[in-house]
């Protein structure tokens, strides 16, 4: 039974952590999550979760902005719950392991982190000996991630805004986990007073921090436009972005031993956006997608003006 | 009035659907290697042996310690410490069961000489191998107290022996750990 709990944590996109409440008492300092990665060598490391990088960090770029237009001044202020999702494909659950040193063959193919069972790879000279990878966490089309995010302005046709989720530590076998991303737009067609249509750029830097070993950063910079039509807005954008999830860890993997510290670059650097909002009143409704390496979507409510 | 429930429904919706789930089990591979360092004895007796006592449980991480549904070997590799001249040969036993010979200059050991990979110093035998799955399966579906003995024996080629010389066997072991929601 997947309760709503485990969804949820998954939909803030906590990684592994959390949701693998094992049922094991645990007497020590890290999550069985971070044990399990640790298990891996820095090369099957990084196969088995260079898919939650890319689609975490298509998601964590995702859902920035839903207008173009930016008031020159005055107050307003606007809190939005977004949610990311980015559709994960046949080629995302399954990666190249290497086997240990001397095993025949030398890779074989098994689950990632979004991958069904594990496989496992008898050695082709040596009767009796086999090698087996860890099965696939997540069973789910879609690898979604949701926050609030707060927007404030707007002053020389500037708003601020910021998302922020922290998960506490509940109990030793979740980790304390921390999501913030800050970011600012900056009206362009207040320059441009015949434009048609509103132009806006913005940069956006987010974090995330699961326990001990795993980090996430990114960042992005857009060009955006928007056009109202009566309550329908139409808007749209490119964007450049970065992001890189880092893990830092000791391996127990004695074929592979020693400290592991592997970024694994998000696939996602460049993007377009197209999307709709409708606004009702104070309330307004949202949803776009976005096309790169990994195609994406996201969508939300939020209320204010 | 009607606004607001459509706008509460596509919330509830925004939050919960689509949101992945996570597996209610799946198997997280854990390695739970074991080893025996065996020291040979300065001076002119050129026999070495000893034995060590693994209770296999404690080598799993705690975190996976109680849910090792599967086990098996990937490796048994041997090698030596110290510096000499001359040649070793002996044998690794699990439960006195000859599991590996091995035999070649004591600095071909100075890396380790795996099972895989077609050394030429080292010879699997199959008895201890199925010694070794043997009691890896008891270890994982019936009795996790389980105990093996790894021991080794053997010899070296010139004496007298000096200081500090040890012959190491590490059998590379992994499990199947299963993790509930």
């Amino acid at each position: 039974m997947k309760t709503s709990r485990q969804c949820l944590f998954a939909a803030v996109g906590l990684l592994v952590i959390g949701v693998i409440v094992a049922a094991s008492p645990a007497a020590h300092c890290q999550t069985p999550v971070e044990d399990a990665i640790k298990q891996l060598s820095g090369p099957n490391a990084k196969g088995y979760l260079q898919p939650l990088a890319d689609l975490f960090g298509a998601n964590m770029n995702a859902g920035a902005y839903h207008s173009a237009k930016i008031p020159k001044v005055g107050f307003n202020i606007a809190l939005d719950l977004i949610v990311m999702g980015a559709p994960i494909g046949d080629d995302q659950k399954r990666y190249t392991a290497q086997s240990p040193a001397g095993f025949t063959p030398s890779t074989f193919q098994t689950a990632t982190i979004f991958g069904g069972t594990g496989s496992q790879v008898n050695d082709l000279n040596v009767p009796g000996v086999s090698y087996r990878g860890s099965d696939g966490v997540f069973t789910t089309a879609m690898f979604p991630l949701t926050a609030p995010q707060l927007t404030i302005g707007s002053v020389f046709g500037t708003q601020v805004f910021a998302r922020y989720v922290f998960i506490p530590k509940l109990d030793e076998n979740v980790p304390e986990s921390n999501l913030w991303g800050a970011g600012v737009r900056h009206s362009i067609s207040q320059y441009l007073p015949a434009s048609p249509v509103d132009l806006a750029i913005g940069f956006f830097y987010n974090s995330f921090s699961a326990g001990d070993i795993i980090t996430h950063s990114g960042y992005a910079i857009s060009g955006q436009v928007s056009k109202e039509f009566s309550l329908l807005t139409a808007y749209g954008g490119l964007a450049y972005e970065q992001s890189t999830m880092n893990l830092n860890y000791v391996s127990t993997d004695p074929s592979f031993p020693g400290q592991v510290d592997i970024d694994l670059e998000g696939a996602n650097t460049f993007r377009v956006t197209a999307g709709g909002k409708l606004q009702l009143g104070l309330f307004r409704l949202f949803a776009d997608i976005n096309i790169g390496s990994v195609t994406h979507f996201s969508g939300g409510i939020g209320i204010g003006n | 009035m009607k606004a607001k429930i459509v706008l509460s429904a596509l919330l509830v919706y925004l939050v919960t659907t689509g949101s992945s789930c996570i597996k209610d089990t799946f198997l997280v591979t854990v390695n739970f290697p074991f080893s025996g360092c065996y020291s040979i004895n300065p001076g002119n007796d050129p026999d070495f042996g000893g034995f060590t006592v693994v209770n296999l449980r404690e080598q799993v991480p705690a975190s996976f310690r109680d849910d090792i549904r599967a086990a098996r070997y990937y490796d048994i590799r041997v090698w030596t410490t110290g510096s000499y001249s001359g040649d070793v040969t002996g044998t690794a036993f699990i439960n006195g069961v000859p599991m590996l010979t091995y035999s070649g200059a004591w600095s071909d050991f100075s890396t380790p000489q795996s099972l895989l990979g077609s050394s030429p110093y080292v010879t699997p035998q199959t008895p201890g191998l199925l010694e070794l799955a043997r009691v890896l399966l008891e270890f994982a579906t019936a009795n996790p107290e389980v105990t093996l003995t790894l021991s080794s024996s053997g010899a070296v080629s010139e004496v007298p022996v000096p200081d500090g010389l040890e012959v190491c066997v590490e059998v590379l072991t992994q499990g199947d750990a299963e993790v509930k929601q």
